[in-house]
């Protein structure tokens, strides 16, 4: 795959666009962008899309505007329109390096989908990707031209071979505590306990003060789940609401998990994007391409983010940066099973 | 040990034997296990017999290997641990009834994931035999089922034959009159004729009485042929009708054995009802021919009776059959719809008669069966729902 990306900033420059019908596009936008799928109907081109709370183009991360990906003849596209019955039997999954991958990232299938797919990709194959979405209720955050979907997923089928990074940078707070008690997203107890009592327990402790509940949204960006891995990783898991002694994380968590409550300094994030980013560009990355969890992004904040995306854009090799800010993360070269990852930065280098 | 090794052991040795169903335990075992270690994929495989091995349950990337040569290999081996490529190594283990086959990128710790197999090899042994044992344990109820199924099915057949015997017998008792009413008619028009004495008068007389008998027989021949032929069709039908035809049946049999069949009450509206057609007549018959048994063995008994009623009820058609031949015995009374239960000799009793009239009301028309003592003998109530609609 050629990379060729735009970033249009108005609904306008997307009308004008100079689109042809040889190729097909991938558009990827905001809850601020305006659409108007009939429009893009009307000039005849194959075209799929997904909603996501913010874009990354070059030095800067954008709350409005289009990423247009332009994918010529040899990509091979494919818009899963619900990600609980799809079936991957006939699918050409096998016959490409690369999976990007966009899921509707508040849809409870995503994980098993995820592990569906992954039965169905080739040994070497690498799957990279990221959850649309907004925090609208009742939002369809997958489009193509027949409309808008949700529980969707679109896989973009490459030959390139994609080098990815998947950063970190957060340190144990409390733990270890192990799930006694857990369903899906919802996170009961921990070492037989309420699990919210526990974690604002550990959160008040950290802070020095009492935390009224109110506030208590605010503060849960900062400090997520790490489920224990044998590698000495996380799979980080991030607490998105809570209710009576249940926390509702952004990603399935299973009973007898060891986790521990983590915490970062803002230092600690930005270096371990920036080993990331190196480690990727070391091997002759000139495009990057990047799938940022939107709660780090709120801990980072945008300005030091923005900071971090010049420096990126300063390395001379490097040729574009784009990317989006997303609901969940996806990052797998086959060297593992796979995992529907939050609060973490993918990093995807595209060499050619 | 550290931490992250204790985690993957705790949460290992947790997803083991948690379902009797031997693909879905395998199933978590291997997810949770795959997960933990940073597999790529893992299978296993279970050794039903000695020839056979049947992959249960697999996860992640699929056909990397060739399982009859490992197959062959762990028959020597318990653990086979190689490179498949030049990035990935092969990890089999051999279990009691089956093996393990995992893949794994080349950077692993393996001394630490072979001895955590090692250490759970005792409790997933146990769990496949559990798993195994209750799949075998199915299999004799689902055939011991399927026995007495066809068993059932048999002894109803029986019922249903020794049921036709006793009502042809029936029928020829009543065909008995009329025959010699038609006998008596022609042999009459006969002599009459050849001593030329038949009037126009009598002519009429004979033939008459003639048509009235035949038609008469024509009538038990079509509730006969109703009992036996249409008794898989499901028709409205009037439950006068019906409780009139079984005491029809059965009065003149009943009559040799000085039984008296008593209408007590029958409503006058006519109540429909959708069955069966030979259901109903088949509970009725059920019932009233044990009731006739019980009486037949009360030699002392001098005046025997069974009553019946027809009620109708709010939400009900009630039915009643009472009998003077003393009550069924209180130690048994729970056990009458049970079935192979009988109180009868061997030759006489199947068990299956109360049996299959509790079936018929109780599970197919969802109706009541049951019988209360009262200060005369045994009376059974059939009650069928009102206002429902029967998908028989």
């Amino acid at each position: 795959m050629n990379v060729t990306v735009a970033f249009l900033e108005t609904s306008e420059q997307l009308e004008n666009f100079n689109f042809s019908n040889k190729n097909k596009y991938l558009i990827l936008c905001t809850q601020n962008s305006k659409l108007d799928l009939e429009k893009l109907n009307s000039l005849n081109i194959e075209y799929y899309g997904a909603i996501f709370p913010k874009l990354i183009f070059k030095n800067k991360i954008f709350e409005d505007g289009y990423l247009i990906c332009i994918l010529k003849n040899n990509v091979h596209i494919e818009f899963i329109e619900d990600m609980n019955t799809h079936e991957f039997d006939n699918s050409t999954l096998s016959n490409y390096n690369t999976l990007i991958t966009i899921i509707d990232g508040l849809s409870d299938y995503n994980t098993a989908f995820l592990e569906n797919m992954y039965e169905h990709t080739n040994i070497n194959s690498t799957i990279i990707g990221g959850g649309a979405g907004t925090f609208e209720e009742n939002k369809k955050h997958l489009f193509n031209n027949n409309g808008f979907y949700s529980n969707s997923s679109i896989i973009v089928m490459i030959d390139n071979i994609v080098d990815i990074g998947v950063s970190g940078g957060w340190q144990v707070l409390d733990g270890p505590f192990v799930v006694t008690s857990s369903k899906g997203k919802l996170l009961k107890e921990l070492d037989y306990k309420s699990a919210f009592e526990l974690y604002k327990a550990a959160i008040e402790k950290d802070l020095g003060k009492k935390v009224e509940v109110k506030d208590f949204y605010s503060l849960m960006k900062d400090y997520p789940l790490g489920i224990v891995k044998n590698d000495e990783k996380y799979i980080l898991r991030d607490p998105i609401s809570f209710q009576k002694d249940f926390l509702h994380l952004a990603g399935d968590i299973e009973n007898n998990s060891v986790i521990n409550i983590l915490k970062a300094k803002e230092s600690d994030l930005l270096e371990s994007t920036a080993s990331t980013r190196n480690q990727v560009l070391q091997k002759g990355a000139k495009h990057l391409m990047i799938f940022e969890c939107v709660s780090r992004l709120e801990y980072l904040t945008v300005n030091s983010y923005s900071k971090q995306l010049r420096e990126l854009n300063k390395c001379e090799s490097i040729k574009s940066v784009f990317g989006v800010i997303s609901i969940g993360e996806v990052a797998n070269s086959g060297e593992k099973y796979i995992d529907l990852l939050n609060k973490s930065c993918v990093i995807g280098g595209i060499c050619h | 040990m550290s931490l992250t090794k204790l985690s993957v052991s705790y949460k290992c040795v947790n997803s083991i034997g948690n379902s009797l169903n031997l693909e879905e335990m395998m199933e978590e075992f291997l997810r949770t296990f795959i997960k933990e270690t940073g597999a790529i994929s893992g299978s296993f495989f279970v050794n039903r017999s000695l020839d056979l091995c049947e992959e249960v349950a697999s996860l992640g990337k699929k056909n990397l290997f060739n399982m009859e040569s490992i197959k062959k290999r762990l028959e020597d081996e318990t653990l086979i641990l190689e490179e498949v490529d030049t990035s990935i190594k092969l990890l089999a283990y051999k279990v009691k009834k089956g093996c393990l086959i995992f893949l794994y990128s080349c950077e692993n710790d393996f001394d630490f994931i072979t001895s955590i197999l090692e250490s759970l090899k005792n409790k997933i042994e146990i769990n496949i035999d559990s798993c195994l044992n209750v799949e075998n344990l199915k299999e004799q109820i689902e055939e011991a089922t399927k026995e007495n199924l066809e068993k059932e099915r048999q002894l109803f057949e029986q019922l249903k034959m020794s049921q036709m015997g006793e009502l042809i017998g029936n029928i020829a008792h009543q065909w008995r009159q009329p025959l010699n009413i038609i006998s008596t008619a022609t042999s009459g028009m006969q002599i009459k004729k050849e001593l030329d004495i038949l009037t126009d008068e009598d002519f009429k007389e004979y033939t008459k009485s003639i048509l009235e008998n035949s038609s008469y027989l024509s009538g038990t021949i079509d509730e006969f042929r109703d009992y036996i032929k249409d008794s898989n069709k499901e028709k409205e039908i009037i439950v006068q009708d019906r409780l009139k035809m079984a005491t029809e049946m059965l009065r003149s049999s009943f009559s040799l054995e000085s039984i008296n069949i008593i209408e007590e009450f029958v409503e006058e509206e006519k109540l429909h009802f959708k069955l069966v057609l030979g259901d109903l007549l088949q509970v009725l018959i059920t019932i009233f021919n044990n009731a006739k048994e019980a009486l037949v063995e009360k030699d002392d008994l001098e005046y025997k009776w069974i009553k019946y009623s027809l009620r109708k009820t709010d939400y009900t058609i009630k039915i009643t059959i009472e009998d003077n031949a003393g009550g069924v015995n209180e130690k048994i009374k729970d056990k009458i719809f049970n079935p192979y239960f009988t109180t009868k000799h061997q030759a006489r009793g199947t068990g299956i008669g109360l049996y299959s009239a509790y079936g018929i009301i109780v599970n197919k028309l969802d109706g009541k069966l049951y019988v209360k003592n009262t200060e005369f003998g045994a009376k059974f109530y059939i009650e069928l729902p009102l206002n429902v609609n029967y998908i028989i």
